[in-house]
């Protein structure tokens, strides 16, 4: 017997299947929206702290009683995860970039000291290859403006694809002296927290720079009766339990301190609360296709009597009931992924572009998919095996009495 | 087709009391016969029609079905003769409000895997073109009178083609035109060949019926 055609038939002309099937759908689409929207945010913060150099920069203060800073460089050099350790002189240092100034513009920019191969390039080539050379990573978009703020207008960038390779004049600290700089390599601002005024170059370069154009700023001297100390810096890959490096650091008696914060916090706090929702919904869903179930059964109950009579058995009765499970399901499911594709398009092309600095990608989670499918089509399987007994207990006497 | 009842009883057993709905039946029941069995209400007609039609447990005695017990039976072969053999009409015709007349007729043809859809169809379509429903075929139930309803289940009855049918008041709801079609109809099954059981009230069955069977407080007489 043609089981399928036959379900087929009974799904399309039973009019409840309708609100079955935009209940069901409904839930299912939340679940796979949640896992998907779970999945994108920790992708998100993932990037974040992989790809940002600027959330693996951390600068360490400590006691400079009890420690030097050429013992805690040594320190923190020996540390598990660190990649780079350098003082103050090597952060960063103001430059003009002549060639760039027009009436947006007024050329200032930072130069920050960057590791090797830490830079997530978009084109160009990384800084390993010019470890003590005048070359610059610039954003690609490059907003050389002492007024560069967050809200700052994206269009006023200037796209730096076709200025790959050139050289250009910069000042440094506001000195008159003028040196060449390469422009090697570009980066992509929509990853860093920069507003397009920050370009980097090695360590070593910036700290040359420093040396000699403010050499007196970095001297650790006495204003007005206090000390003055620099931190000291230190760049780590991208270890994923920071707070287990931090209390290790603090024991050395060494404080670090993410040079730009990120808010795990929040960030983990909405992935539990995302958690939870998502596990509630899995149990509604369960709950809602077994209530689903029964209500269908009841409302079957007479036609299956009728059936019985004309010669089906339990176990045909108990298939077609299956069948149309199976079929609401399916149906169900297909409806909440087609949603689900329709609205994170929508929020992709609509509420994401360009309202954050980073790129959030929102995509479907397959193991989501998975999921709502395991669940719409397992369950409906074990309750029915379950109903096979219920099934063939139907009254069928008492029934077609009625 | 041979229906044998051999001192049949069924009792419900409520909390505090028994109830006796067929009581130490014995009858033969044989085809090309149209059998009706009248009775007061609550004389156990029906748990008799439920009893013959294997639907119902029976709490002693024994019914053989061409010389085989009942008892004998698993649930698959029960339902395998309720399938082939008895073609069964109810007074509330129970059609399924979702499926088309002819789609109702074919109903118990799926249970033949031998028989492709469109032999179905025709068959069911010829059934009911008999039954004077050609122009009625694709109506759904809600859209057909009661006397047009009960016609669809008839042909639904008879499109396995069974040696046994088994009416339950099939005329009580109907009005006497319609009651007389079904009736000469029932009487053209007998004269064929097939052993016809109906339940009715209505004393215009005995113009019809050859065997005329009174029930009264579970037990069966002529
Ligand atoms: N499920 C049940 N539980 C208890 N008693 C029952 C049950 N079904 C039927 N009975 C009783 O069995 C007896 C026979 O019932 P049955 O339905 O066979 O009567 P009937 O002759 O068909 O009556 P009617 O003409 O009203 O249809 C009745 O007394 C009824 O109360
Ligand atoms: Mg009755």
């Amino acid at each position: 017997m043609n089981y399928l055609k036959k379900a087929l038939r009974d799904f399309v002309r039973c009019k409840e299947n309708i609100i079955n099937v935009i209940l069901l759908s409904i839930l299912l689409t939340l679940i796979i929206f949640g896992i998907s929207f779970r999945d994108s945010l920790l992708n998100f913060w993932d990037d974040l702290t992989n790809k940002s150099y600027n959330y693996r920069l951390f600068l360490v203060t400590y006691d400079f009683n009890n420690i030097t800073e050429e013992e805690a460089l040594k320190k923190l050099e020996n540390f598990p995860h660190v990649v780079q350790v350098f003082n103050a002189k090597g952060l960063s240092i103001v430059g003009q970039a002549l060639n760039f100034v027009d009436d947006k513009h007024d050329g200032y920019f930072y130069i920050f000291g960057a590791p090797e191969d830490g830079l997530p390039l978009i084109s160009g080539e990384n800084l390993k290859k010019y470890e003590d050379e005048n070359v610059l990573i610039c954003p690609k978009g490059f907003n050389p403006d002492s007024f560069a703020s967050e809200d700052n207008d994206k269009s006023d960038r200037i796209n730096m694809e076709s200025y790959l390779g050139i050289t250009t004049d910069l000042s440094l600290a506001g000195q008159q002296e003028k040196e060449q700089f390469t422009i090697v390599g570009l980066y992509d601002d929509d990853y860093s927290y920069s507003t397009g005024e920050i370009c980097y170059s090695s360590f070593k370069t910036v700290q040359r720079l420093n040396e000699k154009y403010q050499k007196e700023a970095f001297e650790s001297n006495t204003q007005e009766g206090i000390e003055v100390f620099y931190p000291i810096y230190f760049v780590i890959d991208d270890v994923k339990n920071l707070n287990n490096l931090q209390i290790l650091l603090e024991k050395e008696g060494l404080f670090p301190e993410n040079v730009t914060r990120i808010d795990s916090e929040t960030g983990s706090q909405i992935i539990s609360i995302l958690t939870v929702v998502i596990i509630i919904l899995f149990f509604i869903t369960i709950i809602m296709i077994i209530i689903l179930n029964l209500k269908r059964l009841d409302e079957k109950e007479k036609e299956l009597a009728i059936n019985t009579a004309l010669g089906y058995t339990a176990k045909m009765n108990a298939l077609f009931f299956l069948y149309e499970s199976l079929i609401i399901s399916c149906v169900s499911f297909c409806l909440a992924l087609f949603i689900n594709i329709f609205f994170s398009t929508i929020i992709k092309r609509i509420l994401l572009k360009g309202a954050l600095y980073f790129n959030f990608h929102l995509s479907i989670n397959w193991i989501g998919c998975f999921l709502a499918f395991l669940i719409s089509i397992f369950i409906p399987l074990i309750i029915n095996l379950i109903m096979l007994k219920k099934i063939s207990k139907i009254p069928i006497v008492e029934i077609l009495k009625e | 087709m041979k229906i044998q009842i051999k001192n049949l009883s069924k009792t419900y057993k409520m909390k505090n009391k028994t109830i006796q709905a067929l009581n130490n039946i014995s009858y033969i029941f044989e085809g090309k016969n149209f059998y009706a069995i009248m009775g007061h209400s609550g004389s156990g007609k029906s748990t008799l029609i439920h009893c013959i039609g294997l639907l119902d447990q029976i709490t002693e005695g024994e019914i053989l079905l061409n010389n085989v017990p009942i008892s004998t039976m698993s649930e698959n072969e029960k339902a395998h003769i309720r399938a082939t053999e008895i073609g069964f009409i109810f007074q509330s015709f129970y059609l399924n409000p979702k499926l088309k007349a002819y789609e109702n007729v074919m109903l118990p043809m799926y249970l033949d895997k031998s028989i492709n859809s469109t032999i179905r169809k025709s068959k069911s379509l010829l059934l009911l073109k008999e039954l004077g429903l050609e122009t009625r075929s694709e109506h759904y139930p809600k859209e057909l009178s009661g006397g047009e309803q009960q016609r669809v289940a008839i042909a639904r009855a008879l499109v396995n083609n069974p040696s046994i049918i088994l009416a339950d008041e099939p005329t009580g709801n109907l009005d006497s035109d319609n009651e007389k079609y079904v009736l000469e109809t029932l009487k053209q099954l007998a004269n064929n060949g097939k052993c016809v059981i109906m339940v009715s009230h209505s004393d215009i069955v005995k113009q019809y019926a050859n065997k005329i069977l009174y029930m009264n407080n579970g037990k069966l007489g002529e």
